[in-house]
């Protein structure tokens, strides 16, 4: 406060609100770059879209894709709290970072590109993109919509910026 | 006029001096310089006032290469430079690898592969019900799989296949786009396309198994696979027994993997 005061008087108001349009551009961008620890149940969360978050979840593995899985907790929203898996490198999501090497070989030996799945219990790091107007429907068994992953039925995306550990765990919440 | 320097032994070019050279000369009095040119004057103590002029030649030309037959008779190339008598040696061809197989290419064995496997015991007629899949494969591969392929069917809409950039854990996958018109909440017209894309990934390590590492098995179970994403969608969910790996409200499901996979065994069986 006192250096406030100091700056209007001796510099002028003007200096004062530039000193408070870098103090919010800071804190804007400090926003926009931490990493938020969310839990699984956020990943459709509007709010987050766009932000770079960190979250421990299981993900499930198949030849069709990967998706993060809701846990029992997430009670009510279990139809909505999952989202799609995606790397830098797919270009949907755009992203303006590469994922760290070594990374997607942590994830390697839960890929069932021949059938099947596999369920992984992953931290990782990335960032969160959730669409807003989300639609999506099922004619026949294929799901169209405007979301990401196969057909676009996830209203949520998680592009993978770091993988921290991945281990084998149980498929069931 | 040009005159020989009976000093030096260059050449005068106009108001200047030039060195001689095998190439054309270029001065500041005529050609134009090609490359670049050097003056500097003599010191005043000379009793002659000219320049000294080093000229740069024209570029000979970069070496092209010319047919030739080399020393055991077969058909080779050299270099030869423009101008310049004096050829580089006869080499021979060295023939070029043959083609990468990629993406089509792998297509023709893959499908022979999945049409055999598809007429095995518990594969083909288990697994898939009303259209022969045996012909849906073949028109989903041909771009041929339209609703009037089966007039039978009340199905209105197409299905193709093709290739493209998948996350690295996809092999495949099936999307699928549904336009409708409604009256008073019926549907009055509905028309389907289903699209197959496979993962043209280029990582043959052995337990990659995309597409491009080209194991025939394991692609033709690929097809199968995805033909029967496309079988829901075109003919209903009741023609086939494969289903997508999500529940109905479209979260994901890994049991529906786990039975696709039990129920294609018998179409991997050797």
């Amino acid at each position: 406060m006192q250096c406030a005061l100091r700056l209007t008087t001796v510099r002028g108001p003007s200096t004062m609100l530039k000193l408070i349009c870098v103090l919010f551009l800071l804190t804007a961008l400090r926003q926009a770059c931490a990493l938020t620890p969310i839990s699984p149940c956020d990943l459709d969360t509007r709010s987050l879209d766009h932000r770079h978050v960190a979250v421990s979840v299981r993900v499930l593995f198949t030849m069709n894709g990967a998706w993060t899985l809701p846990e029992a907790s997430c009670r009510g929203r279990e139809a909505r709290a999952f989202a799609a898996l995606a790397f830098p490198q797919d270009g949907n999501p755009v992203v303006d970072f590469r994922t760290e090497p070594g990374s997607e070989e942590k994830l390697k030996p839960y890929y069932r590109l021949r059938g099947g799945s596999s369920v992984a219990c992953v931290s990782l790091e990335g960032q969160l993109f959730v669409v807003k107007r989300f639609r999506s429907t099922r004619v026949g068994g294929v799901f169209s919509g405007n979301g990401f992953g196969e057909g676009g039925r996830a209203r949520s995306a998680l592009v993978v910026q770091r993988v921290v550990s991945a281990s084998p765990c149980d498929p069931s919440p | 006029m040009i005159k020989e320097d009976p000093r030096k032994g260059e050449w005068e070019i106009g108001s200047g001096w030039g060195r001689r050279g095998s190439g054309p000369w270029v001065s500041r009095t005529g050609v134009v310089p090609e490359l670049s040119w050097l003056s500097r004057r003599k010191p005043s103590s000379d009793p002659i006032s000219f320049h000294f002029v080093t000229i740069s030649f024209r570029d000979p030309g970069s070496p092209v290469d010319t047919t030739c037959v080399a020393s055991d008779g077969q058909l080779g190339f050299q270099q030869v430079i423009p101008g310049d008598p004096a050829a580089g040696p006869c080499a021979t061809y060295t023939p070029a690898p043959p083609p990468p197989c990629y993406d089509w290419c792998l297509m023709p064995a893959a499908e022979a592969q999945a049409l055999a496997d598809l007429a095995k015991p518990g594969c083909g007629s288990a697994n898939f019900f009303g259209p022969a899949p045996a012909v849906v494969l073949a028109a989903l591969i041909g771009g041929t799989l339209s609703g009037t392929l089966f007039p039978h069917e009340t199905i209105v809409g197409q299905a193709s296949i093709g290739f493209g950039t998948l996350p690295g854990f996809a092999a495949a996958v099936t999307a699928d786009s549904t336009s409708r018109i409604t009256h008073l909440r019926h549907v009055v017209f509905s028309e389907t396309n289903v699209t197959v894309i496979i993962n043209n990934t280029l990582d043959s390590s052995p337990a990659a198994a995309y597409w491009n590492a080209g194991y025939t098995s394991i692609n033709a179970m690929t097809l199968i696979h995805e033909l029967g994403h496309v079988y829901a969608d075109l003919f209903g969910q009741q023609s086939t027994t494969i289903v997508h790996d999500a529940n109905k409200d479209g979260s994901p499901n890994g049991a529906n993997e786990a039975r696709n996979a039990a129920a294609l065994a018998p179409c991997n069986a050797p």
